[in-house]
This record gives C-alpha cells, structure tokens and sequence, in this order.
C-alpha cells in the first residue's frame, strides 16, 4: 500500500515536473518568438527607412530595380538642368575663421540654400566643399526645370542675402554666393563602387555648368544663365545678355546672360 | 520638393493635424446619400457645399468597375495610397484589407515589396501598374498595356483597373490637401471588442462593397477628357468619369478657363500631349490663341491672368508630384483669404485633373 502510494507520488511529482517543465519551455519559446517578432519588425522598419532614404537621391523605380536585381550598370538619357553654387572667397575666409565657426557658418549656408533648392523642384546632387551640385529635371521629369532652376537661383539669393543679416548680427563675415545654370542631356544612373553608390548625372552638361558659375567672377554678376535656358524665361525676369567667353574644355566661346532680377507676380504659394 | 516619395508604412508620413477646413455635414445629402450606398461616407461632410465633388465622392465610394473582384480593387486602393503617402486613404484601407481578412502578414509584405509576396502573378501585375499609373514617373506605356493582357486581362478590365488606380490617385490628394484626420475604419484596430467581433462582421462589411453600381450617363460632354470618357468602352466607369467631368465643368463657382488651364497644367507636368491638347482647345473657346496657350503652359504666366488665377496654376502644378507635409503647407498658404466654396472646387479640380491625366494610359487602348 504504501509503496503504491508512494509510487502515486512519484509519477504525480514527476507528472507535475513534466508539465512544468513544458510550461516553462513553451514560455521560453513564447519569448523567443517575441523577440523574434520584434526583430522583424525592426529590421522591417530599418529597412523601411532605408527604401525612404535612398528616394530622397534615387527615384522610386531605380530603388526597386536595386531591391530586385541588385545594383544595375545601366543608366538613362535625359534632359536635365544643372545648377552650380559656389562661395566667392570662402578659401581665404577658412583661414580667418576658426574651424568651429567655420563649419557652422557653411552649414547654416547649406540650410537656406538647399531649401531654397529643394522647394522649387531641385535635387541637390552634390556637396563639393563649399560648393553645390543641384539638377532638376531628375530624379523626376519637370515640364519647367530650368524655368524652377532659375527662380531657385533667385530664391538662392535672396537667402543668403537673409542669412548675412543674421551673420552681420553674430560679428560673423558675410557671404557671397555665385550661380551657373546650364540645361542639356546627360546619363542618369546609379553609380560607384559596390560600397559607395550614388545616384548622379554625368555629362558635358554637368562641366560646362560648373564653366558657367566659374564665369561669374570674370562678369562680376551673382547668376549666369547659358542659351540653353534662356528660353525658358519670360519678360518678368531681368535679363542682360553678355560677350561670349572661351571656357577650358570648349572649343567655341560660350554665350551666357546675366539673371538680374524679377519683376511683378510670380504667384507663388510658399 | 516635388518628387513623391511613396511610404512603406504607416508612421512614416508627416500629416497635418489640422483639418484644411472643419467639417460642415449635410444631413440632407447624407440621408439620400445612404440610401444609395448603404453607408455614410467619412469624406462627404468636408466637402459641402460643393455638390459636384459630394457626387464625385459617391461615385468613389460605389462599385463602378463590375469586372475587376473587389479584393483587388481594394488592394489597388491600398498600393496607390502608399505611393501617394495618403495618411488618410492608406490607414482607412489598410482597415479595410483586415477586416476583410487580410492577414497582417499579407498586408506588410505588400507594403514591404510588390515584387515579392505571396499574391497570385495576375494580381501582382495589375498592382504593379496600378502604381505605375499613380506615380507617372514615367508614365505607364504600350508595353505596360501588354502586360496586362499578357497576364490575362481584357480590354476592358484593363480599363477598370486604371480607373481604380488614376481615381485613387484623385482621391488621395483630396484626403491628402484637406488634411483629412485618419478614417473612422481605423478605429477597428484600436478596439480590442470590435476587433473581437471583425470574423463576423467580414460578411456583412463585404456585403456594403458588392453591389454594382451604374451611373446614369450624363448629356454629351466635351470639355477636357471627353476622350478619354469613351475610351471605357462599356464600362459604367466611363459613366462615373463623365458624370464627374461634366458636375465639374458645368459648376459655376470657377470659370471654365481656370478649369481648362488647371487640367492643361497638370497635363504638361505629367507629359501627356492628349489631354494638353483637350485642354487647349477649351481654352480656344473660351477665347485663347494658341500662342497665349502655348506662353501660359511654358512659362506659368500670361499677361490674360489675373492674380488668382497665377496662384491657381502655381498650386495646380504643385499638386502633380509631391511631398505630403509640403503640399498640404503649400495647400494652407493657397487657402489663405479664400471662401469655402472657392477653396474647396480648387481642391477639387486639382485633384481630379491628376486622376484624369493619368487615366490617359486608356488612349492606347483605342
């Protein structure tokens, strides 16, 4: 009798082990799977986040051409306008600065401008030291890309202008920015090494713009505008044409015009 | 910026809390309204007075594609709000695919690729150009046409399932410029008792998304997009689209001019040289040369407008492709000063000129 009940104990302590020990595990595999499904969801998050950070430099239909077939060497045709900005002086102004204020100074700059870039259809493709490299008309086709590179340029202006006040303000030196804005056709694509991708236009278009700004100096004007673009504006902006240049890398000289100003409504919503 | 950039989920999107305008109902209209449908629409009280967009908005919300399931339908309305990063419209249909009986495995997965998940090829074709007829970067081809019909697809189904996506399209910028807070059907995954009862209210949800419905066809109308009314061939979509058309056109709150210029602006923004030319000629009726059009549709300007109308077409353009925050910014600048009325049929206009410019792809077809 009693070893029947304590054979009853046994197989009831060991049952109750048994089931405990189930227990246990399957609230181990329950976390498991949790935490599991929290890293999914992270991962799906992260890789969210990345699909939507990469459409900000490459358009949606390259990001999913990447996603499915992996990087592609191919790369498309297309006409863009390109926009070259640049900071007259701002060598010799690296050396009477300190670096700190340096680069506040820069990226304050970079703020308005590439705003200014970015809120009339603009793609900034580029930083190029205190340099900027912007396209419209790509990632995304633009029926009014240079008529958009133009007025950028103009808004471009006027920020610094905002932005000298608020550095005139802080005892900081002000800045003076110059512009060149050319249109033509390039190859759009996804390119670079396997660890450092990009999504960039290359072309004479892109050379001859950066030609343009460097221009600037020699004309003593703020904006410059090659032939290319010149149609695209109408009788609201003050136009001055001026003398053809010779320019490195091009065998005739360059007719650019001077973009002055703007008169009357322009309409917009910002 | 004015490239869209889709959303992937949720959370991503930076959506205005405050309403463009406050919600004005109707009880009239919304007690016809729901003998018609069955249900009341969450949109229609944002949209009084403006009777042509409260009978757009019904259309929205009525079966008018008897040939394409009504699961696809949904999931074309789900894809397309993604694109168009609609906080509104992807919240509101991603409630519904769920109780539907969508899994929540189902549905991330078609929010994480198109390209890879578990949905028939067929379907995953008429999603993809679904997407593509939103977007419009570039805008869907010949070849885009042929896959379909590869895929199975006829002639006039094709048709329905580019009225879903370029309709979603217009609907989404409506929720999208409105600001419209997120869609009551949300409220489903909130509640853990009606998520409870959702298996058994799967019937009857699916029930009020059945019937078909056919819109009695309006007199002959030949303002823009009349052509591509008739390229639905039989299909009570073409009635639906005419019907919008012409409530639009025939409304007196706008002039047909700032209608005609609105649809040739979006027009010249997607690249689609059709409906340019729809739009051109109503403005050589109402009194345009070409050279006047072709300076308005380059430059965005014409000595011919007035102030208004110049803000008009900067917002019309601005709405072609975009970033959500931004627009809707851009929509509460445009909004500043204006009436109701005015401010809603711009809206308005805007938007459904985007989704009769991408319904464009139908031409083809012909």
């Amino acid at each position: 009798m009693l070893t029947a009940t304590t054979r009853w104990i046994a197989v009831a302590a060991a049952s109750i082990f048994a089931n405990a020990m189930l227990i246990i595990s399957l609230c181990r595999l329950r976390k498991r799977a949790e935490s599991l499904t929290i890293a999914r969801e992270k991962s799906t998050l992260d890789l969210q986040n990345l699909q939507q950070a990469f459409h900000q430099f490459a358009p949606q239909r390259v990001v999913e051409e990447v996603i499915k077939r992996g990087v592609s060497t191919s790369g498309e045709t297309r006409e863009v306008t390109v926009l070259f900005a640049d900071i007259v002086e701002f060598t010799a102004m690296s050396e009477t600065v300190d670096p700190e204020t340096l680069v506040r100074i820069l990226n304050g700059y970079f703020e308005a401008t590439c705003t200014a870039v970015t809120h009339h259809g603009g793609h900034i493709a580029k930083f190029l030291g205190d340099g900027i490299m912007a396209i419209f008309g790509a990632p995304e086709n633009n029926a009014w890309q240079s008529l958009d590179a133009v007025i950028a340029a103009l808004s471009m202006r006027e920020a610094v202008r905002k932005y000298n006040e608020e550095l005139g303000r802080q005892g900081l030196p002000s800045l003076d920015v110059r512009i060149g804005v050319h249109k033509g056709t390039v190859v759009a694509g996804v390119v670079g090494s396997t660890e450092n991708l990009e999504y960039t236009v290359i072309g004479d278009v892109v050379n001859t713009a950066a030609r343009i700004e460097s221009l600037t100096r020699k004309h003593g004007v703020h904006i410059l505008i090659s032939a290319d673009v010149r149609p695209a504006l109408d009788g609201r902006f003050q136009v001055r044409e001026l003398p053809p240049e010779h320019v490195k890398g091009k065998a005739e000289p360059i007719v650019t015009f001077a973009v002055e100003g703007f008169r009357g409504e322009f309409g917009d919503v910002d | 910026m004015n490239t869209g950039h889709m959303a992937y989920s949720l959370d991503q999107i930076d959506w205005c809390d405050v309403p463009l305008l406050p919600p004005m109902p109707d009880p009239v209209w919304e007690r016809e309204s729901t003998k018609r449908l069955g249900f009341t629409s969450n949109m229609a009280k944002y949209l009084t007075p403006v009777r042509w967009m409260l009978q757009a908005d019904e259309l929205m919300q009525s079966r008018v594609t008897p040939n394409v399931p009504v699961d696809l339908g949904a999931l074309i309305s789900l894809v397309v709000a993604m694109d168009s990063s609609c906080r509104h419209c992807y919240g509101a249909f991603r409630s519904m695919l769920k109780i539907m009986g969508y899994s929540e495995g189902v549905i991330r997965q078609l929010e994480e690729s198109l390209a890879v998940n578990e949905l028939p090829n067929k379907e995953r074709t008429a999603l993809e150009f679904a997407r593509k007829v939103s977007h419009s970067a570039p805008r869907p081809s010949e070849a885009d046409l042929q896959e379909l019909k590869a895929a199975g697809y006829s002639p006039i189904e094709i048709a329905e399932i580019a009225y879903l996506a370029a309709n979603n399209a217009s609907g989404n910028r409506l929720a999208t410029l409105l600001a419209l807070p997120p869609d009551p059907l949300e409220e489903v995954e909130a509640n853990w008792f009606r998520k409870l009862k959702r298996p058994f209210t799967r019937k009857e949800f699916r029930a009020l998304l059945s019937p078909i419905r056919i819109p009695d066809l309006p007199p002959a109308y030949a303002g823009p997009g009349a052509g591509i009314v008739k390229a639905f061939g039989g299909s009570p979509a073409g009635a639906a689209v005419a019907t919008v058309l012409s409530g639009a056109w025939e409304s007196g709150i706008t002039s047909k001019r700032v209608k005609a210029l609105i649809v040739g602006v979006v027009a010249r923004g997607l690249g689609c040289a059709a409906c340019e030319a729809e739009a051109a000629e109503a403005l050589r009726h109402e009194g345009w040369t070409d050279a006047e059009i072709e300076q308005v549709m380059t430059y965005l300007n014409s000595g011919k407008l007035n102030p208004f109308e110049l803000k008009v077409l900067r917002f019309a353009r601005e709405t072609v492709r975009y970033q959500t925050r931004r627009v809707q910014q851009l929509a509460q600048n445009f909004a500043a000063g204006l009436e109701r009325e005015l401010l809603l049929e711009i809206v308005g206009l805007v938007s459904y000129a985007n989704g009769l410019v991408r319904m464009s792809i139908l031409l083809h077809q012909c």
